[in-house]
């Protein structure tokens, strides 16, 4: 479309007209704007700072987080060395007594077969059934 | 004091430049608003803000190019959003309405009030592609990416807003 149309020359020539001072308290108002803006300055300043020292604490944290999990095994050794010998060999009691109840239980269900005539069904007392080597003679 | 002058006060939150910049840019910049804004309590407000934000962000101001544009497209985006969220200026009107140049003559001598006149009678769609296109003097492709819409909405709406102009220009008695 033409920009030189007489009715846009007519509307570019008489724009000024629509130029007029705001009411006196537009003053006022803005000059309020602008004396809150100096206000909040340093609070603004402040609040960033704040903000930006927890974001640091955060990643330290994560970090620190992230390093311990994804070394197990140094911790696990530690765990391991902390715990006391005695508990040491009352947990490896209750894990062969587990595991004892859980043969236990299966040679119920199944039957037990007696194998070769060259070996020899032994309980031993208090772990679970092993099958050990007829003695000869 | 010079405009350099005010622009470097501007920068040092020197009240006095400050009240030198409302005093030169003001009247203009609500003329501006008015263009845009029918109403007048909100064009104020939008001038306010768009002065306001001027000033905070004076320091992004180049130095190139004129500071006085610089400052109306300021105004004229605060105009923009105002009307945005306000009305949907998104819609797209896909007409294809022909267009003849003016050969008629208008007075050259518009009344501010009957400007205002004019302008309060065409919708806010054609109003903001009028005021863009002739006064801004934006392109249309320009305007489509402003306004979010297509090129044939923004020179259709623009037709129906000259089309809508004359018929109100004769009514008042401009046209000859």
């Amino acid at each position: 479309m033409d920009k030189q149309d007489k009715l846009f020359e007519a509307f570019r020539k008489n724009q000024h007209k629509l130029e007029e001072m705001p009411a006196p308290q537009s003053w006022d108002r803005l000059r309020h704007r602008l004396d809150n803006r100096k206000k909040q300055a340093p609070i603004r300043s402040i609040s960033r700072l704040l903000s930006m020292a927890a974001a640091i604490v955060g990643l330290v944290v994560l970090v620190t987080a992230v390093v311990t999990l994804s070394n197990p095994t140094k911790r696990q050794a530690r765990n391991a060395q902390e715990v006391p010998a005695s508990s040491s060999s009352v947990l490896q009691k209750a894990i062969a007594e587990h595991t004892y109840r859980n043969h236990h239980q299966l040679a119920l269900q199944q039957g037990v077969e007696e194998g070769l005539p060259t070996k020899l069904l032994v309980s031993k007392i208090a772990t679970r059934p092993l099958l050990i080597p007829k003695k000869k003679g | 004091m010079t405009e350099e002058a005010i622009i470097q006060g501007c920068k040092q939150d020197d009240p006095k430049a400050q009240k030198a910049f409302y005093d030169r840019f003001a009247p203009k910049m609500f003329g501006v608003c008015k263009r845009y804004i029918k109403r007048y309590e909100e064009a104020e407000d939008l001038l306010i803000e768009g002065l306001f934000k001027a000033i905070d962000k004076i320091d992004s101001y180049s130095g190139n190019g004129s500071f006085e544009g610089w400052v109306r497209r300021i105004v004229v985006n605060e105009c923009l959003m105002f009307l945005r969220k306000k009305t949907p200026l998104s819609v797209s009107i896909e007409v294809h309405p022909t267009d003849a140049p003016t050969n008629q003559n208008i007075e050259d001598d518009l009344a501010a009030q009957d400007i205002l006149a004019l302008l309060d009678q065409l919708p806010t769609g054609y109003r903001t592609v009028f005021n863009l296109f002739v006064i801004e003097g934006y392109k249309h492709r320009e305007i489509a990416e402003i306004l979010e819409v297509s090129i044939n909405t923004s020179k259709s709406q623009l037709i129906l807003a000259k089309k809508r102009m004359k018929e109100l220009l004769e009514k008042l008695e401009y046209l000859r």
